[in-house]
C-alpha cells in the first residue's frame, strides 16, 4: 500500500493495513514528542496517532492540505499514521530492492527498511517499529 | 482440533491444577481419605478418557500413577515422600503431554518406561511382601469400586455442576468491553438530558442509569476471583525449593478466598511468586542455624490476604534472618547506588528500600531460584503498575514481611473532570482530599513566591503545582480557578486546575505503547460527547514536580536536588529563602512563618518611631531585616508575617526569593545579632534568623517571652538532638521559658549525663540521632528504674504515622513535630504536671 508525504512515496504491506480514515478529531497528548499527533476515538476506540511528516522530521502540513489516517496495528495495540494522501495498493515482488542507503539522514534510515525501484521514482518502505521509538526531548526538560 | 480434545484438555486442566496441592496436603497428612479420592478420581478419568481418545502414552503413565493411589486408598501401603514423589513426577509428565497437546493435537514423541517401572515397583514391592494373598483377586476387587465411587460421586457433583457454569474468558472480556461501552453511552445520555428537567426521557434515563449501574457491578463481580488461584503452584515451589536446598520450609496461606479483579490477579502472580522464592532462598535459615539462633527447625512462610480500606493487602511474612542491612548497604555502595555519606546517615527504612532499585542483588551467587538481580524492583514495577505499592519490614534474626497493597479494581472509576487550560482532563477521585474555588474574594488564600505557589488551608501551606504549566502549556494569569486538594503517601499538594466540571465515572483505557514512557498518564478515556481525554497520574505527578521546586527553574534546580538527595537526609526542614539588601541571602523555618504580605510604601506610618502598617483591624508592627532599609519611596515591601502568643510582627525584607526543602547542614559559628547560624542552601552560605531577635525589637516593652510561673524556674530539661540548627533553635527557647536545660547531643550523651549525675525533670529527645536514636534511648530509659519514671517528649521532624506508633509503642509520652514553639512549652508544662504526680505514684 502507498502513500504519500511531502511528496516522497513510501509504502507498507497492505496486509498491516486495517482501514483508511478521513481527518479526526484529535485529542493532543502533553508532553509528547513531535512524532505523536494525539489519541482519536475509533468507534470506541482509543488509538494512538502518528503524524508522519513530524516523525521524518519534514515542515508541517500547509494547514489547508488534507491528511488522511492509516489505520493499522493488532486488536490490543492500534494505531493511526497520519499522512498527506494515499496512492495505489501495488505489488513489489518484481521489483529491485535495495537496503537503505548510509547517505540517507539518519531520521530517516531509522524509519526505512529498504527502497523499491518504481518505473518512475523510488518507494521507501516504512519501518513501522520506528514509529515507537522516538525520543521524547520534553521529558527531560521537566524531569 | 476436536472438539472432544479440547473438552478432554479443559477438562485436565482444571483437575491437574489442584493436583500439586493436593498430593502435598496428603503428604502432611496421610490420613485425609477425601483428599486421596479426589487425586484418584482426577487420575482415573484421566486414564479413563485419555485411553478411549487413543492418548497411550497419557493412559499408561495415568494408570500406573492411579494403581498407586488405588495402593494407598486401600491401606496396603503407606504415603511414603518417596511415593509422593514419584506420583508428582507422573502429573508433572501428563501435563506435558497435555501442554504438547493443546499445541498440536497430538501426543509428544517420548517414552516413560522408567517413571512406569518406579511407579510399579512401589506396588510390586508391596505385592511381593504379600506373597501369599493372591493378588489378582485384589486388583479385580480394586475394578469395580472406582466404578461405584464414580457412580455416587457423579451424583454428588452434578448437583453442584448445576450451580455454576464453565464460561470461556474471553466472553467474560467480551462483556465487559461491552459494559464499559454501556457505561459510556449512559454518560452521554445523561449529559443530554442534564438541565433539562422536563424532558419526557429523563424518567427512562433515570431507569436505564440504575440498571447500567447495577450491571456493571455484576459483571464486576464475574471478574472477581478467589486469590488462591494465584497461589495454586507456591506450595510445590516451596517443597521443591525446601528439597533443593535441604532447608524445613513450611507455607502457611490465610485468606485464600479474598476476592480480586482478574486483572489484578494476573498482574500480581509473578511478583507473589517471587517474593515468596526470596524468603524461601534467601529470607530462611537451613535446620542448623535456625536451632543453633533457638527457634523451630523448620522455616515458615505466611501467605496473608484481607481487605483493607477498599484496598487488597497481601502479606508475605517469613521467620527466617530478616535483612542484614550491612550487607545491603555494603552492595548498594558497591553498585554505585550509594554514596557513603548518604550510607551513613541514612535511616533503616531507607536502607531496606534499597532492594528495591533495578540491578540490585545481595545473593553471592545467583541461584537458578533467585538472585538474578532482577526481583525486587520488577515486583515493585509490577505493582505500581498497577496502582498499588510495596513495602518492606525486617527484625534482624526474627523475620522480613512484604507488603503489597493492591487496589480492588482497575477497569471502571471514579474521576473529577477538570478543565486545565483549552483541555479537558480527568483525574482519579481517590487519593482527592478537598476542592477550593479560588475568586476574588480569597484571593489572599494564595501566597506567591517568584513562580511558585502555596495555598493556605486551614494553618497548613499546601504547595501547588500548576497543571497548566507543568503539562507545558501556556497560560494567562487566571483570576478565578480551582484547586484540586490531593494526598499521595501523607504528603498533601494542590493541582491548579482552570475549572473543575464534575465527576463522572469512567472506563479507564490504557495508554498506548507509545506513551509509556511519559509516565505521567493513568490512562485515558472517551466521554460522554465522544471525546478522548486523558487520565492524569497525580502520584506521578507530584513526584516528577518535586513539589517545593519552583516550575520554571527546573532545570538547574533538578540537577542540584539529584545531587542532594540520593540518600535523602533525614534532617531536612522546609526553609523559606529571602534577600536583605545585597547581603547574603538569608532564611527562616517556614513553619514559624505565619504568612507572607506585600504591603505599598504609602500604607506604612510613622508612629512613635516605630513604622507600623495597619493591618487587619490592628498596627502591624514592621521591622527591617539586618542591612535593609524599609524603602519609603513608592515601591512595595515584601514582608513575612510572624506571630507569637497573640502578637504579630512583619519582617520587611528586599525580596523574598524561594521556598526549598533544605537539609540543615549548620555551622553555628559566630552569631551576629539577628542570626541563628549559617547554613548551607543550594550551595550557598545563608544565614538562618533568629526570629525572636527581631519580636523583641518589635515589642521592646519586653513582657513577650513572658516568664512562666515558678513551676518552670526549678524544672531541668534533658535535651537531646544532634542538629546544631535545632539545638540552637529550641535551647534558647527553653531557657526563656526559665527551664535549666542539658544539652546531650545524641542518645549516648544522654545516658552519659545521665550517669554523671543529671537530674532532670523531663526528657525532650529527638528521635534520628547517630550512636543511639530516639527510640533506643527511650528503650533504655524505660527499662532502667532509676529513669522510666521520667516524661519523655519526642521532638522530630519524621511525621509519619509510623513514626509516631513507634514513638509512643517504645515508651515517649508524646510525640512532637518540629517547631511550634507554643506547643512545645505547653506540652512540657503539661508532662511536668502530670509527672509530679506520676513519680509520687510509682514511689508508692
Amino acid at each position: 500500500m502507498t502513500f504519500h508525504v511531502a511528496g516522497q512515496i513510501l509504502g507498507m504491506p497492505v496486509e498491516t493495513v486495517q482501514e483508511i480514515l478521513p481527518p479526526q478529531n484529535v485529542t493532543n497528548i502533553p508532553l509528547a514528542p513531535d512524532g505523536i499527533a494525539g489519541l482519536i476515538n475509533l468507534r470506541g476506540q482509543i488509538v494512538t496517532s502518528f503524524d508522519l511528516r513530524k516523525r521524518l522530521g519534514l515542515e508541517s502540513r500547509p494547514p489547508e492540505s488534507g491528511f488522511i489516517n492509516i489505520i493499522s496495528g493488532t486488536a490490543d495495540d492500534m494505531y493511526a499514521i497520519v499522512v498527506d494522501s494515499v496512492g495505489d495498493v501495488i505489488s513489489v515482488e518484481s521489483m529491485r530492492f535495495s537496503p537503505p542507503p548510509p547517505t540517507l539522514d539518519p531520521v530517516w534510515r531509522n524509519c526505512c527498511l529498504g527502497i523499491y525501484q518504481l518505473e518512475h521514482g523510488l518507494l521507501i518502505s516504512l519501518d513501522i517499529k520506528s514509529l515507537f521509538s522516538i525520543q521524547n526531548s520534553k521529558i527531560q526538560s521537566i524531569a | 482440533m476436536d472438539d472432544l480434545l479440547k473438552e478432554f484438555i479443559i477438562e485436565c486442566n482444571e483437575g491437574l491444577a489442584k493436583l500439586d496441592q493436593d498430593l502435598l496436603v496428603l503428604e502432611q497428612n496421610p490420613e485425609d481419605a477425601e483428599v486421596l479420592k479426589c487425586i484418584f478420581r482426577v487420575l482415573h478419568s484421566v486414564k479413563g478418557t485419555g485411553g478411549m481418545l487413543g492418548l497411550s502414552r497419557l493412559e499408561t503413565v495415568a494408570h500406573a500413577a492411579e494403581d498407586v493411589l488405588g495402593c494407598l486408598r486401600d491401606g496396603r501401603m503407606k504415603v511414603t515422600s518417596g511415593a509422593i514423589d514419584l506420583i508428582l513426577k507422573a502429573v508433572d509428565v501428563i501435563k506435558g503431554i497435555i501442554v504438547n497437546l493443546e499445541a498440536t493435537g497430538r501426543e509428544p514423541a517420548g517414552e516413560d518406561g522408567t517413571l512406569v517401572s518406579a511407579l510399579q515397583g512401589l506396588i510390586g514391592k508391596v505385592d511381593a511382601v504379600k506373597a501369599e494373598g493372591v493378588p489378582a483377586p485384589a486388583r479385580s476387587q480394586a475394578a469395580p469400586d472406582p466404578a461405584v465411587e464414580a457412580g455416587e460421586e457423579g451424583k454428588a457433583t452434578r448437583s453442584v455442576a448445576e450451580q455454576s457454569l464453565r464460561v470461556h474468558l474471553d466472553v467474560l472480556d467480551r462483556l465487559m468491553n461491552l459494559v464499559g461501552e454501556l457505561v459510556l453511552t449512559r454518560n452521554q445520555l445523561v449529559q443530554l438530558v442534564r438541565g433539562d428537567d422536563e424532558s419526557k426521557y429523563m424518567g427512562p434515563i433515570q431507569q436505564l442509569n440504575r440498571i447500567t449501574s447495577g450491571l456493571q457491578e455484576s459483571v464486576m463481580n464475574t471478574r472477581m476471583q478467589p486469590i488462591g488461584n494465584a497461589w495454586g503452584k507456591l506450595p510445590r515451589i516451596v517443597r521443591d525449593l525446601a528439597a533443593a536446598s535441604g532447608k524445613q520450609i513450611q507455607l502457611v496461606m490465610n485468606g485464600q478466598e479474598t476476592e480480586i479483579d482478574r486483572q489484578v490477579l494476573q498482574a500480581i502472580q509473578d511478583p507473589l511468586v517471587h517474593c515468596v522464592r526470596n524468603s524461601a532462598d534467601h529470607g530462611l535459615e537451613d535446620a542448623e542455624q535456625r536451632v543453633a539462633k533457638g527457634k523451630p527447625a523448620q522455616g515458615t512462610v505466611h501467605l496473608n490476604a484481607f481487605h483493607e480500606g477498599g484496598q487488597i493487602i497481601i502479606e508475605i511474612r517469613d521467620d527466617g534472618r530478616g535483612i542484614d542491612l550491612e550487607k545491603v548497604k555494603h552492595r548498594a555502595l558497591q553498585k554505585g547506588l550509594l554514596r557513603q555519606d548518604d550510607a551513613d546517615r541514612m535511616s533503616e527504612q531507607k536502607i531496606m528500600d534499597l532492594i528495591f532499585e533495578p540491578g540490585f542483588s545481595t545473593a553471592e551467587k545467583v541461584t537458578e531460584i533467585s538472585g538474578r538481580g532482577v526481583g525486587m524492583d520488577v515486583v515493585r514495577t509490577n505493582v505500581e503498575q498497577i496502582g498499588g505499592a510495596v513495602e518492606i519490614q525486617s527484625v534482624k534474626d526474627i523475620g522480613t514481611t512484604i507488603r503489597i497493597k493492591i487496589p480492588l479494581t482497575l477497569a471502571i472509576v471514579s474521576a473529577l473532570i477538570v478543565k486545565v487550560g483549552a483541555e479537558t482532563f480527568a483525574i482519579p477521585q481517590v487519593g482527592v482530599v478537598e476542592l477550593v474555588r479560588i475568586c476574588e474574594t480569597n484571593h489572599h488564600l494564595i501566597e506567591k513566591i517568584n513562580n511558585s505557589s502555596v495555598l493556605r488551608l486551614r494553618d497548613k501551606l499546601i504547595p501547588l503545582i500548576d497543571l497548566a504549566r507543568f503539562l507545558g502549556r501556556t497560560t494567562d494569569e487566571m483570576t478565578e480557578y480551582s484547586i484540586v486538594v490531593a494526598k499521595v503517601n501523607e504528603v498533601e499538594f494542590g493541582l491548579v486546575v482552570n475549572e473543575v466540571f464534575d465527576t463522572q465515572e469512567i472506563v479507564v483505557k490504557p495508554v498506548g505503547r507509545a506513551l509509556r514512557d511519559i509516565n505521567l498518564f493513568a490512562g485515558s478515556t472517551i466521554l460522554g460527547d465522544g471525546r478522548v481525554i486523558i487520565i492524569l497520574d497525580i502520584g506521578r505527578i507530584a513526584a516528577r514536580a518535586d513539589l517545593l521546586k519552583s516550575s520554571e527553574q527546573m532545570p538547574t534546580q533538578n540537577h542540584e536536588q539529584s545531587k542532594e538527595t540520593p540518600g535523602k537526609r533525614e534532617e531536612t526542614a522546609a526553609m523559606l529563602l529571602f534577600r536583605s539588601g545585597q547581603q547574603a541571602p538569608k532564611a527562616v523555618p517556614l513553619a514559624l512563618v505565619s504568612r507572607l504580605e506585600e504591603f505599598r510604601a504609602e500604607e506604612i506610618e510613622d508612629v512613635e518611631d516605630r513604622l507600623v502598617v495597619q493591618y487587619r483591624n490592628g498596627l502591624l508592627p514592621l521591622v527591617p531585616v539586618q542591612g535593609c532599609e524599609i524603602p519609603r519611596d513608592g515601591r512595595n515591601v515584601p514582608t513575612i508575617i510572624f506571630a507569637e502568643k497573640g502578637r504579630t510582627m512583619g519582617l520587611a525584607v528586599s525580596e523574598v526569593t524561594d521556598i526549598v526543602e533544605a537539609s540543615l547542614m549548620a555551622d553555628s559559628a559566630g552569631r551576629k545579632p539577628g542570626v541563628l547560624c549559617a547554613a548551607i542552601i543550594r550551595e550557598r552560605a545563608t544565614e538562618l534568623i533568629d526570629v525572636d531577635f527581631y519580636l523583641k525589637k518589635a515589642f521592646p516593652e519586653g513582657s513577650f517571652a513572658k516568664r512562666r510561673e515558678t513551676s518552670a524556674a526549678s524544672k531541668r530539661v534533658l535535651f537531646v538532638e544532634d542538629s546544631a540548627f535545632f539545638q540552637n533553635l529550641i535551647l534558647p527557647a527553653l531557657e526563656e521559658a526559665g527551664y535549666s536545660v542539658t544539652l546531650a547531643c545524641d542518645g549516648r550523651e544522654a545516658l552519659k549525663e545521665l550517669e554523671r549525675g543529671c537530674v532532670p525533670d523531663i526528657v525532650l529527645s529527638d528521635i534520628e540521632m547517630p550512636h543511639l536514636d530516639g527510640y533506643d534511648l527511650a528503650d533504655r530509659l524505660r527499662s532502667d528504674s532509676r529513669w522510666s519514671h521520667l516524661p519523655l517528649i519526642a521532638l522530630t521532624s519524621l511525621s509519619s504515622e509510623e513514626a509516631q506508633a513507634k514513638a509512643l509503642a517504645v515508651g515517649f509520652d508524646q510525640f512532637l513535630t518540629k517547631f511550634d514553639r507554643d506547643l512545645l512549652l505547653s506540652v512540657l508544662e503539661k508532662h511536668l504536671s502530670q509527672g509530679v504526680d506520676r513519680y509520687q505514684a510509682e514511689a508508692v
